[in-house]
């Protein structure tokens, strides 16, 4: 009986492919501009006095279940870093951090963390009614309005840990100077474990 | 796949045609439509145009910026009519570009939670008929032909149709990314049917009939993003043959359908990486129903059938973020002796991962009482259905935006049934009211499981009276009460931070319960009130429309 009906379903089809007769087109690649799966800190000490420290947020797999890989970052005591952001694609092998700077009035990093720094002091500027608090901004984008792919830390003196949250925010048509971090789509949310030694 | 039921030819009708002119406050929408028409002898044709244009919606207490809609059709039909025969042609063309509500877009279960919380939405401004992304345009351009020749005691209908359907979903991307779509596809499908009503018995008649579907989709390429949607061609044919008795007081219909489909895709994996498949379905369903007149006034339905539904593209092929979850298809998981879910594989296939067809079987009893002033139906059903599909949370996850749940499509053996009962009692000539309500009940057979988006429990009351109506007037008031029942079955709350704490700090909340949940618990019982009225005459129309929600 199973076998009578599939020659019937197949004499059917073939009558379709004769109607139309095609296997689907092969889809063409797309560069795939969506997704941010890495993303690189560099801190680097003030004045040339010491090296580039460098911590990373990966995740291989972009879409896939597999979580995303953290460094522990680690700073020494009583050091002022600059610390400049890196966002990349490595599933296309593209840069993404200039297509955030080129929109900087669409994007604001905001930070988060407790105790690990003297300057800026306070919890960061995340969350409601957060904005105004310190961050040590370095670039702006054309309205004078922060991005944050460059921001300055000073370092306690005595050793400490904390978390470190970065957070991107896309804010296209509304980003100013009274948008928090609860405004916009994320694009970027990681939290660290920081400790200074 | 939209059916437009195009309306019907006349012939021996004088050219003849209306425009209409609508128009609504909420939105300030406007909508213009036009037909004309004219019948010979033996030949006939109409040709219609609609045109709307609708701005931001607004919610009781705030507007709701890029909820506007632009949308136009045109149709151009023609009949011609012979002795034996009446051939039918139709074209429309449908466009419609439709704003999705800015603030309802969320790129974390955080961005979700400020989304839920904040009223009103984020990204509201000043009314305005614009649309910004995100936004979807949808094109169909339908093509009908319908045949039917009347033997001498029997007929028979042949109908083609060929449908193109594009779609463009735009998001708020970063950069010159912003203006091309995120979504472009294709969709083509060539339809074909024929019937044969063969000639009637004294007390029996029925029909049997072939149908033919070929579908193709494509990505359209140029989106720079990959679409988890493989280009595929979808071949259907299905035989199908239906009967009924009438006997002295009771009637019997029954029918078999045999249901092939032959499925190939070619797509692209997250990594760019081509992967093929083939695979196929088939299915034998069949009905049997019995009517019987238990009184003058009052019958007794009954009917036994089974029905089958293959798994969609989605269900198959998911994969990645959709807003605030991640969602896998039963083709891109696999779960290890552990329980742990790996994604990071090649797409699956039919033979290596076998999904079978959804099968239902529905036995449905209905009971109607038609007396002269009052109404009474009363149906039972119980569906049983073989290999559900369903999605099932399954972790959480973390990328570099934040911590998502997870879900993936799996499919198991699940129970429905149901109660509905209606009445209508008309009290005076222009005064009637009406009382309905409805119970479904849905469970998964293995696990115990409840689902989300069952509907609750509902119970109404409607009045309708028709103060005064003429040949050129007429009017309805009515007044509704509509009581909607919490979900008691509804599935566990898991809340938004609950699933963060869990993502962040590492335990699975999934772990030790992967059943259904839900961010919100369900809601109270409320009641609606409306007032309803309109007043229409040949070159007049008025209509009013109040809202009561209460809890």
């Amino acid at each position: 009986m199973k076998t009578g009906l599939k020659w019937i379903g197949g004499l059917f089809v073939i009558m379709m492919f004769v109607f139309c007769g095609c296997d689907p087109e092969e889809p063409t690649p797309e560069n795939e501009e969506e997704i941010i799966n890495k993303v690189t800190l560099t801190f680097s000490p003030a004045g040339g006095s010491g090296p580039d420290l460098v911590y990373v947020a990966f995740d291989p797999d972009g879409d896939g279940s597999a979580p995303v890989e953290l460094d522990e970052i680690i700073l020494e005591l009583h050091k002022t870093y600059t610390l400049s952001l890196k966002l990349e694609n490595t599933l296309e092998g593209s840069d993404i951090t200039s297509e955030i700077e080129d929109e900087g009035d669409e994007h604001m990093f905001y930070f988060g963390w407790s105790d690990v720094f003297i300057n800026p002091v306070g919890p960061g500027n995340i969350g409601d009614g957060q904005r105004d608090n310190d961050v040590n901004y370095n670039d702006f984008d054309i309205n004078g309005l922060p991005i944050g792919l460059s921001t300055t830390w000073a370092t306690v003196s005595t050793p400490a840990q904390s978390n470190f949250r970065l957070l991107l925010k896309h804010q296209p048509g509304i980003k100013s100077f009274t948008t928090t971090s609860e405004d916009g789509e994320t694009d970027i949310d990681l939290t660290f474990i920081i400790k200074v030694q | 796949m939209i059916l437009i039921q195009p309306k019907p030819f006349e012939l021996h009708t004088p050219l003849q045609g209306s425009v209409g002119l609508e128009g609504r406050t909420n939105g300030r929408s406007g909508e213009i439509n036009a037909n004309l028409s004219q019948g010979y002898e033996r030949l006939s044709w109409k040709a219609d145009i609609a045109a709307t244009q609708q701005g931001d919606l607004h919610a009781p207490d705030y507007l709701l910026t890029n909820t506007g809609k632009k949308e136009w059709s045109t149709g151009v039909g023609l009949r011609y009519h012979l002795h034996s025969a009446d051939i039918e042609a139709y074209y429309s063309h449908f466009f419609q570009n439709l704003g999705i509500l800015k603030g309802s877009v969320n790129g974390s279960l955080e961005d979700l939670e400020h989304a839920i919380s904040e009223e009103p939405p984020l990204y509201t401004a000043p009314f305005s008929y614009e649309i910004g992304n995100p936004q979807q345009e949808v094109t169909h351009d339908l093509l009908k032909l319908k045949s039917t020749f009347f033997g001498k005691k029997h007929s028979f209908l042949f109908q083609y149709g060929f449908q193109n359907n594009l779609r463009k979903e735009f998001d708020v991307r970063r950069g010159t990314n912003n203006e091309i779509p995120a979504i472009d596809l294709e969709l083509k499908t060539h339809s074909m049917e024929g019937i044969w009503y063969h000639p009637e018995a004294d007390n029996h008649s029925g029909s049997v009939g072939v149908q033919f579907q070929f579908q193709e989709n494509k990505n359209i390429f140029g989106t720079n993003t990959i679409s988890f949607v493989p280009n595929y061609t979808q071949t259907r044919a299905g035989i199908f043959a239906i009967e009924s008795w009438v006997l002295s007081s009771s009637s019997i219909e029954a029918g078999v359908r045999y249901d092939y489909q032959y499925n190939s895709i070619i797509g692209l994996d997250a990594q760019n990486i081509q992967y093929v498949d083939q695979f196929d379905f088939n299915n034998l369903t069949a009905t049997l129903g019995w009517i019987k007149n238990l009184s003058q006034n009052s019958t007794f339905r009954t009917n036994i059938g089974t029905a089958w539904r293959a798994p969609n593209v989605a269900e198959l092929y998911a994969y990645g973020r959709h807003q605030s979850v991640f969602d896998y298809g039963f083709w891109r998981y696999e779960t290890d002796s552990n329980g742990n879910v790996d994604t990071d594989i090649p797409v699956l296939t039919q033979n290596e991962k076998p999904v079978h067809s959804e099968k239902g079987f529905k036995w449905l009893n209905t009971l109607n009482v038609n007396k002269e002033k009052t109404n009474f139906e009363l149906t039972g059903y119980v569906n049983f259905i073989q290999n559900y599909f369903y999605s099932q949370p399954a972790g959480i996850t973390s990328n570099v935006r934040g911590v998502f749940p997870f879900f993936i499509w799996k499919q198991d053996d699940a129970l429905f049934w149901g109660i509905d009962a209606s009445a209508t009692f008309q009290h005076r000539p222009r005064i009637q009211s009406e009382v309905k309500g409805s119970y479904v009940w849905a469970q998964q057979i293995d696990t115990k499981d409840v689902f989300v988006g069952i509907p609750p429990p509902v119970l109404s009351y409607q009045l309708t009276i028709h103060p005064f109506s003429s040949s050129k007037f007429t009017s309805q008031l009515q007044f509704v009460l509509d009581y909607t029942f919490k979900q008691n079955r509804a599935p566990r709350v898991i809340t938004i931070s609950e699933l963060i704490d869990s993502g962040e700090t590492g335990t699975d909340i999934f772990a030790s319960d992967s059943s259904n949940f839900d961010i919100l618990p369900a809601p109270e019982g409320y009641l609606l009130t409306i007032f309803f009225g309109i007043l229409n005459s040949e070159n007049f129309h008025f209509q009013f429309n109040l809202e009561i929600c209460s809890m």
